[in-house]
Parts: structure tokens; C-alpha cells; sequence
């Protein structure tokens, strides 16, 4: 990890990436990034080049389900939450570009 | 100019499990009422957590093994993060670094074309764009889908054509998938750029929303002359950054500029927390190996050697089902002969008609077979048609319709006798010009009502006119 | 009959049982307390009064809860109430479903009365950061009750119910339990299902009881536990079930780690602590330095990459499409842990920061597994101070991270712990100690609690209201 310096078109893809818009008051956000990149840099005092990685901490595996049907919810249970809904679909107006 | 299209295929197959990927919603979702299947799982609901569908991955390991892969012992699921309205998750659940199964292949008419790789993941729920609004419907959303990715070794529109219909062909045999191009349970996307005068390398484009072999076809093909085109006019060659998406208009006929992907789309993939690996040993990995059925091209070569034309071959060995049904019929005698007779049958006057497996007795082929010589060859295809619509015995059939063919010299003699009488003019053609005992033989067919042997009863009649 | 909201779970069963009170009696006692200090204190989001009364009426005290008024930390799914997560984001929210542990809780008899307020998307250690305001502490109303479980660690310092549910990443139900000298207890991952609890860090996360004694807490964890199939992540063994109770630790060697006296520890908290430890000494434990247990410091980074790796990623299903407002109603702290996750996931970022921090987990791991070589139990400080004081939090980047340096190997490494009262501050604010075990050994963790809180009283003090 280097010097990194997250410049204001890193900090903006960023927040592109992570769909959010920062509004002015919250541009200290950037600053703050910086500092809690900077300071998790700490783990390179430590040598991991014979570790790896452990991303399942209770050593599980082989967690499968049998293809069985279980109920569903009802649509109206389904639909219940949204704020717009039109003949049983969810309605959406947003316009968000197709990142696939 | 010397054109060398190069051309890599991603296909999605959509299994035919009864419960989802990771929830027990049903899978099927072709006219059913929208959100009628969905749970906090696949709905995307705060809290909710995924159980990988056993069955479904057991069928993405079986069809990675017909697709030669080597199956990868352990493996894991990960997250690819994107946002799209009909993405419940905001990440789906797919395999990036350990897929299930990996480096197969399909020979295509001598070719060989490299499979990256066979994974697992789950489909999104479908949209509906009205009036500047979207409909969403997330009864699809989970369905369990196997993803195969090629290496870019597809050469041309028509092998494009001929490795999706031996993919779609194995996919059914092994009975996991309708894999319905127009249906949707299999999406192709193929990515294609063609390098120039062993030279030039033109940007690759990603082709979406193909929905027909016809369209990949067609799509691929003007994809190649339009990069063809833009090279000519722009020069620009393949970098690592100008890869693009266009979208297929079938009723245009034409591609177009749907995105420019920077660079890659950053998906930010990681292993999935909430599923812990998958470990496949390899005594199950050879369990899963030998409930394989045995797939189209084996089968072909099976037929073949049993002494089938390839054609004959070819067509029988087209669907599992079919497949099982000649082998159920010669499963009674094992000689070449029986076969051959049997695939003419099933190639023939059976070919039409939709067959129970259920309704087809062996026996009654058998039968046939064995009299095969006393039956012009129109009747026996009549019989079995007739045998199999009723499920009655072909003999008996031809008893009741008085069907047997007459090879006894004596009746043969008698009705040549009519019939030479009955056509003078014949005679006299015939004397003229050996060919025209054709004319004569048909009058012996007619006169013995189709009964007559027309071989030997050609020999009496040439031996009477002598 | 006034003061029933003080009785501790067992108290209270007794009493019901013996029929010297009704549930009704019971819930109004904590209806009224709520009423009376909850304007001021906001531990509660959503109170389900009326409902709760109502089930109170019909209570079947047969069941192991039945008739006892709980307080549900708002991140866990409860069907048809309310459910925000403290977060505006989910402000008209009713849940769909039950999260499986809520449908235990609820199987077992237990009368919802309210959810309680956290910081927002459990993002915090102070319970400041909740878009619905912050909660007071009740010992000091001018300083935090801790986090993110604060509203359930409150409700329980203030008697507003008699049990309470939280849930812990790294510290959110062990250091509120501290800074309001209350128990907390945090099983082992995976020993309670997380299907249903709002996702925070799927790989720690750790829904658990915050509750007035230690033996309220595991009954509350006998309930909650056991394997569901609804959760790939959770341990396959049927439910907890508490051990017998040790007449002395004699035979059991206590770790008491040095790193986690780091220098800014609060003199105060260091003495309690070392004091807690001569009297499980004088239990007949035998009290063990270790001097090499990996620093704390490393821990912070680890936690705060993958913690805010897996935010990122968990808070990507908010929309405002299928339910819930869009977007743009996060809050800061959020937005903040959502950026530099997605920043740490980015591609050419991923191996320096998510697979580095992925492999000092590892080490970490591999630590624990080495100092209980040496000894059976860890104790030490559950947080460096006692609460802080209102607007700590303001303007940092780390708050949260940094408060819970001595809570976050443990959660980082899926171990039980508990944190329990065991002194006062000269502020009279509380103090709190911790005891981890291995994976699984919530038996060792429950003894030695049980046994020290026998013979103190801290757990019996209660703030003055």
C-alpha cells in the first residue's frame, strides 16, 4: 500500500460506485477517507506472505438445501413495503444506468 | 484482404430446479402472476440470507463434466456488486474465482472450442420499461442459472450457430434445462472482433439481447462486416480500455452503441460471507461423472458402429428421448441388420409422429424384421405406422388386411399372365426397350393389390415375355 | 404494584408463576417507567404498547417468557411493527417476517414492548449516530450509553423491561453492556441465527441477550440459539443449554492479556479490572499474564476494512424500490462506512486492503488459538473508559473502530464473550469487564461470570432516575 491520496476523481467514482450522492456539508467525508486509509495501513508492519486468508471464521462448508418448495409470500405481503406499485409489479421511475 | 472473425460465446442456461438458487420459492416463472414468488430472500428483504440449492449445483458439476471441464474441489460463491433495479440484492451471488467447473471443451465438426469455464449464479427479476416508468417483477428473481463462457475460438456465424445447438443438445440430454432460446431458459450473448491480414485486431464488442439462434447468427455476421467497416474508416485496433457493448435490433437487422464500458465495469467481486465453501471430493465428483448419460456424440459413434448411416445416426441420436428409443427397440436383437432396419423405421414413416416411448414394443419390430421378406417395403412402413397408432401386432394387421406379399411363384405366374394379357401395347414396348417393364411391374403391383413381390415378380414376367 | 420493572427475569417468573402479579402488571410497570423517563433517555424507537397490553392479557406463563416484556434492538426483523435500524432510510419500515431469533423469543412467550434505538445500521459505539437522536445514558444523562445496542443496554439500566435482545459485529453488545452496567453477553458466531437481524458484517455479526444478571442472559441465549437452516452460517448444534453451575474456579487458568492495558486506558477502569481479576483469583482461578497476545491496534484496521467492505455491500440492497426511502436518506456515518468500503473493494485495491486485512484475520485467529494453549478464559477491559460524554463522536472518522479496539479480535476471531458490571467510575459512571472463551465454550464464559457476579453486587446497583 502506498501513498495513496485519493484524489477528488477517485472520491467521486467512489461515490458513483456506491450510489451516493455526498452533499456539500459532507465533503469532510474525503478528508476522513484519507485518514482511515492512512491509518489501516498499519497492517503492512505485518508479514502475510505464507497466510491465508480466512473468510469463513466457523469452518463450515458443504451448507446445502434440498430443492424442495417452500411457501411464498403472498404479493400483497411482497408488494406491502413499496412506494409505488401498479397491477402487482413494483413501479419504478429511477433512471440508473445498467452496470452489468 | 484476409478476414479471421473471432468470435466467444457466453451462454446462460436456466435450470429446470423445482426451488430457486438459495431460497425454496418456485422456480418457475412463464405465466404466473408477478411477485407471486417471492420470499425475504429473493424479494432482497433487509435480513434475509441464502441457502445454495443442492440440486442445482449437482447439475452444474454434471454439466461441466459433459462439457469436459475439471471440477474444481473446492469453490466458493462471491458477490458481484452492481445496482439495477431488478438486482433485489444490489450484488448478485455468482462465482468468480473458484468456479465450479473449469478449462472443457466441444470438438465442432473437427474444431475444437475451448470452455473457460461452467459456474453457478442467479438470475434478476425481469423489468418492464412503460412510459418512462419500470415494471418489476421478481419472480425471477434467484432462479438458479449456469453460465458457460468459451474461449474466443468460434471462427464463424455458423459454428457460432452449430456449438450453441450442440451445447443446447447436451444441456437436454442430461435433462437439467429446457434451454429455450425463444423462451429465455438460454441467453447468448456472443462477444466478437476479427483480426485483419494476421495483423490487426479490431475492439472487441459484447452483443446483448440476442433472442434466437437465427439472430445470433445474423448478429454476429454484421457485427463482422460493420468492425470490418469501422476499422477501414478509423484504423482503431483492440486496446485494453475500447471493449463495448451493443445491443442487437432484430428488427433492424443492426447492432448499436448501447454503453462504452470504462475500462471494465468494477464489480468489486468478494467471497461471499454468508454461504460457506463447497467442497466436492472426488468420489462424489465420479458419482456425478457416471449418472451422466451417455451424450450425443458417444451415442453417434455408437450407432455408427453398429453399422447405421450417419445420417441415421445423427437423427436418432438428436434427444435423449430419442435415443432411448432405439435403444429400447434393438435392445430385443443385437445385429446390424435389426439396427439398420429399426433406425430406417424410426427415420422413416415413425419420424412425423411424436412417440411414447411407453407405446413402442420391440417385439412388434422384431417381428417385422423377421418377416421382412414378405412385405413390400411401403407395407411395412404402413404396418408399423398402423401398429403403433392401434398397439395391436403388425402381423395380425397384416393378416386381417391380407397384406402378406407374394413371392410363391405359382400365384406370381398367374397374375404376370393377366397382366400380359391385359397391355399388348406394353408387351410390345417392352420387347422394344427392356426399361419399359417397369410399366408391367406396376400393372402386376395393382393387379395383386400391392401384394406381389415387385423383385420376383419382375423375374416372371421377364422369363414369360422371353 | 410499582417497581415490578426492576425484577430481573428470574424474579419476575417467579412472581408470575406464584401469581403475585399478572403480565398486565408487569408490562404496565414498564409502560409507565418508559412513559415516565424514555422522553429524556430515547431508548426506544417504536413502542408497541397497546400490543403489548393486549398480549399481556393472554400471556401463558407456562412458557419459559411467557408474560415477560422484552426490548428488541430495532435491527432485528419483528412481523408487522415497525423496524428502522435507526436509520430514516427504513423510517415507515413494517417488517415482512420474523427474524428466526424473534421467532424464538416470541415461541417461548415473550411480549414485545418496544424496539430499541442504535446507531444507525449498527454503524457506532456510542448510539449517538441513530437518526432518530442519540440515547442517554441513565446513569448520566450528559454521557453515551455506548453502542451500537444502546437503546437495549439503557432500557435494561433504566428498568424499562425486564429482558432485552442486541447484536454485536465487534463490541455492540459487550461495551454498551459496560458503559451502562448492564450484561451483555455475545455468543459465538453462528451460535444465534442471523436470518432476519439486519446484515452489518455478515462474517462477525452476533445477535445476543443484554439483560440485568448473567443468568437472565443465558436463559435468554438458551431461547435465541440453535442451528436454522434459514442461515448457512449457523453452528449445527441444537440449542445452548446452560452448564452447572462451578462452586469455585479452582483448576482454571485466566489470561489477562497486557496489550489490552493500552496507555490511554482510564486509570479507573485498569484498577476495576485487575480487581475483578483477584477476586476470580481468590475464586481459585489462577491468573495468568500474557504478555504476547497480538496488539489490539492491528485488530482496528482488520475490523474497519472488512467491516466497511461488507457495509458496503449489505447496504446496496436499499433502494427505495421495494421498500424503504431511496438513497439519499443515509445518514453521514453511514455514507462514510459505505465509501470506504467500496473504495477498499475497488479494483486494484482489493488485495492491499480486503485480502491483506482477510489474512492478519488469520493471524489474529491463530493468536487466540495460542493463548488458549496457555489458558482456558481471557478476561480484560471491555472498553479503555467509562461513557463518554455527548458529541464524542462528532467530526471523527474512526469513532466507532477505535472505541472498540479491545472488543474486536474476539468478534474478528467468532468468540463468545461477555461483559459484566464490576466497578464505578468516581463519576459513578459503570465499569465492565469482559471474559472470552474459545469457539463454543459459552459454558466456560456463563461459569466464571455466574461465580463472580455470586459474590459481587455491582449488578445490583441501578441509576438513580
Amino acid at each position: 500500500m502506498s501513498d495513496n491520496l485519493i484524489t477528488d476523481s477517485v472520491f467521486e467514482h467512489t461515490a458513483r460506485l456506491s450510489r451516493l450522492e455526498i452533499k456539500p456539508d459532507e465533503t469532510n467525508i474525503k478528508n476522513q477517507l484519507i485518514e482511515t486509509v492512512k491509518y489501516v495501513e498499519v497492517l503492512d508492519e505485518l508479514n502475510t506472505s505464507d497466510v491465508s486468508p480466512t473468510f469463513q471464521v466457523n469452518h463450515k462448508s458443504n451448507i446445502l438445501r434440498e430443492d424442495k418448495v417452500e411457501a411464498s409470500l403472498s404479493q400483497e405481503l411482497a408488494l406491502s413495503q413499496a412506494e409505488k406499485v401498479s397491477s402487482g409489479y413494483f413501479k419504478t421511475t429511477a433512471t440508473i444506468d445498467k452496470n452489468k | 484482404m484476409k478476414i479471421t472473425p473471432i468470435i466467444g460465446l457466453e451462454v446462460h442456461v436456466e435450470l429446470k430446479t423445482k426451488s430457486k438458487m438459495f431460497c425454496g420459492c418456485r422456480a418457475d416463472h412463464f405465466h404466473v402472476k408477478p411477485n407471486t414468488h417471492t420470499c425475504p430472500v429473493c424479494l432482497g428483504l433487509p435480513g434475509a440470507l441464502p441457502v445454495p440449492n443442492k440440486k442445482a449445483c449437482e447439475w452444474c458439476l454434471k454439466l461441466g463434466l459433459a462439457l469436459n471441464c475439471s471440477i474444481n474441489e473446492q469453490s466458493f460463491f462471491e458477490r458481484k456488486n452492481y445496482f439495477y433495479p431488478d438486482l433485489v440484492k444490489g450484488y448478485q451471488i455468482t462465482q468468480f474465482q473458484k468456479p465450479f467447473a473449469i478449462n472443457g471443451y466441444l470438438n465442432i465438426e473437427g474444431h475444437k472450442i475451448r470452455i473457460n469455464r461452467a459456474h453457478m449464479e442467479e438470475d434478476t427479476g425481469k423489468s418492464i420499461h412503460v412510459d418512462g416508468s419500470t415494471l418489476l417483477d421478481f419472480n425471477r428473481s434467484g432462479v438458479p442459472l449456469v453460465e458457460i463462457v468459451s474461449e474466443p475460438d468460434i471462427q464463424s456465424a455458423e459454428q457460432a450457430k452449430k456449438y450453441l445447438n450442440k451445447l443446447q443438445q447436451i444441456i437436454r440430454y442430461i435433462g437439467i434445462s429446457d434451454a429455450d432460446i425463444e423462451k429465455g431458459s438460454m441467453r447468448c450473448e456472443p462477444t466478437v472482433n476479427v483480426c485483419l491480414d494476421d495483423k490487426f485486431y479490431t475492439p472487441l464488442v459484447e452483443i446483448k439481447n440476442v433472442a434466437s439462434l437465427t439472430g445470433v447468427m445474423n448478429a454476429i455476421n454484421y457485427e463482422i462486416k460493420r468492425q470490418i467497416d469501422a476499422y477501414q474508416s478509423d484504423g482503431i485496433t483492440k486496446n485494453s480500455s475500447n471493449k463495448t457493448t451493443r445491443g442487437w435490433d432484430a428488427d433492424k437487422n443492426q447492432t448499436f452503441l448501447q454503453r462504452e464500458k470504462e475500462g471494465s465495469a468494477d464489480y468489486r467481486y468478494f467471497p461471499e460471507p454468508d454461504i460457506p465453501p463447497i467442497i466436492f471430493n472426488k468420489e462424489q465428483i465420479e458419482e456425478i461423472r457416471q449418472s451422466l448419460p451417455v451424450l450425443p456424440d458417444e451415442k453417434i459413434a455408437q450407432y455408427k458402429l453398429l453399422g447405421l448411416s450417419d445420417y441415421d445416426a445423427f437423427i436418432l441420436a438428436d434427444t435423449k428421448e430419442s435415443a432411448e428409443i432405439f435403444d429400447k427397440i434393438i435392445s430385443i436383437e443385437s445385429s446390424r441388420e435389426f439396427a439398420k432396419f429399426s433406425a430406417n423405421l424410426l427415420t422413416g414413416p415413425l419420424k412425423t409422429i411424436k412417440i411414447d416411448i411407453n407405446k413402442i414394443n420391440p417385439d412388434y419390430f422384431k417381428k417385422l424384421f423377421d418377416h421382412k421378406l414378405d412385405f413390400s417395403s411401403t407395407v411395412i412402413k404402413q404396418l408399423i405406422l398402423d401398429s403403433y397408432q392401434t398397439g395391436l401386432d403388425p402381423l395380425e394387421i397384416a393378416k386381417e388386411k391380407n397384406l402378406f406379399q407374394v413371392s410363391d411363384t405359382n400365384t406370381l405366374e398367374q397374375f404376370a399372365k393377366e397382366v400380359i394379357e391385359a397391355n399388348p401395347k406394353a408387351v410390345e414396348d417392352y420387347h422394344q426397350n427392356p426399361l419399359a417393364i417397369g410399366f408391367l411391374v406396376g400393372q402386376l403391383m395393382k393387379v395383386s393389390k400391392g401384394s406381389a413381390n415387385p423383385q420376383t415378380g419382375k423375374e416372371i414376367l421377364e422369363k414369360l415375355l422371353k | 404494584m410499582t417497581d415490578l420493572n426492576k425484577l430481573t427475569l428470574s424474579e419476575a417468573r417467579k412472581g408470575l408463576k406464584s401469581k403475585k402479579f399478572t403480565p398486565t402488571d408487569l408490562v404496565q410497570s414498564c409502560l409507565d417507567r418508559i412513559k415516565s423517563f424514555d422522553k429524556k433517555l430515547n431508548a426506544f424507537v417504536t413502542l408497541c404498547d397497546e400490543e403489548a397490553l393486549k398480549q399481556a392479557k393472554t400471556a401463558d406463563i407456562s412458557l419459559p417468557l411467557g408474560g415477560i416484556p422484552i426490548a428488541i434492538k430495532d435491527n432485528y426483523l419483528t412481523k408487522g411493527i415497525r423496524t428502522t435500524a435507526s436509520s430514516l432510510v427504513l423510517d415507515e419500515y413494517i417488517a415482512q417476517y420474523d427474524a428466526t431469533a424473534m421467532k424464538k423469543l416470541k415461541n417461548a412467550g415473550a411480549i414485545i414492548i418496544g424496539k430499541t434505538n442504535l446507531d444507525a445500521w449498527a454503524h457506532g459505539s456510542s448510539t449517538e449516530t441513530s437518526d432518530y437522536g442519540p440515547t442517554l445514558n441513565p446513569w448520566n444523562t450528559d454521557h453515551l450509553p455506548g453502542g451500537s445496542s444502546g437503546g437495549s443496554a439503557a432500557a435494561m439500566a433504566a428498568d424499562e423491561a425486564i429482558v432485552s435482545v442486541g447484536s454485536e459485529t465487534a463490541g455492540s453488545i459487550r461495551q454498551p453492556a459496560a458503559w451502562c452496567g448492564v450484561v451483555g453477553f455475545k455468543p459465538t458466531y453462528g451460535r444465534v441465527s442471523r436470518y432476519g437481524i439486519i446484515a452489518m458484517k455478515s462474517s462477525t455479526d452476533s445477535p445476543g441477550p443484554l439483560c440485568k444478571t448473567v443468568d437472565d442472559a443465558a436463559t435468554l441465549l438458551e431461547i435465541m440459539s440453535g442451528h436454522d437452516p434459514y442461515d448457512a452460517t449457523s453452528i449445527e448444534e441444537d440449542s445452548w443449554k446452560k452448564p452447572e453451575i462451578r462452586q469455585n474456579l479452582n483448576g482454571l487458568k485466566i489470561g489477562l492479556p497486557l496489550s489490552y492495558f493500552p496507555s490511554q486506558i482510564q486509570p479507573e477502569v485498569k484498577k476495576s479490572i485487575l480487581e475483578a481479576a483477584e477476586t476470580l483469583k481468590k475464586l481459585g482461578a489462577q491468573i495468568l499474564e500474557l504478555p504476547d497476545v497480538l496488539d489490539p491496534k492491528y485488530s482496528i484496521a482488520v475490523y474497519t476494512i472488512l467491516q466497511r467492505s461488507e457495509v458496503s455491500s449489505n447496504l446496496a440492497r436499499f433502494d427505495g424500490i421495494r421498500y424503504g426511502h431511496d438513497r439519499s436518506f443515509f445518514g453521514t456515518e453511514a455514507k462514510r462506512r459505505i465509501m470506504l468500503g467500496t473504495y477498499s473493494l475497488s479494483a486494484g485495491y482489493y488485495d492491499a486492503y480486503y485480502l491483506k486485512a482477510q489474512k492478519v484475520r488469520t493471524l489474529i485467529c491463530q493468536d487466540f488459538d495460542k493463548q488458549f494453549q496457555k489458558v482456558d478464559a481471557i478476561i480484560g477491559p471491555v472498553s479503555p473508559t467509562t461513557a463518554l460524554k455527548l458529541g464524542a463522536t462528532k467530526g471523527q472518522a474512526m469513532f466507532g473502530e477505535l472505541q472498540d479496539m479491545l472488543v474486536e479480535p474476539s468478534s474478528i476471531a467468532g468468540l463468545p464473550g461477555i461483559s459484566i458490571p464490576c466497578g464505578f467510575d468516581k463519576t459513578a459512571l459503570p465499569i465492565g469487564f469482559q471474559i472470552m472463551a474459545p469457539q463454543k465454550r459459552e459454558d466456560l464464559v456463563y461459569q466464571i461470570a455466574k461465580i463472580f457476579e455470586d459474590n459481587t453486587d455491582y449488578h445490583t446497583k441501578r441509576p438513580k432516575l
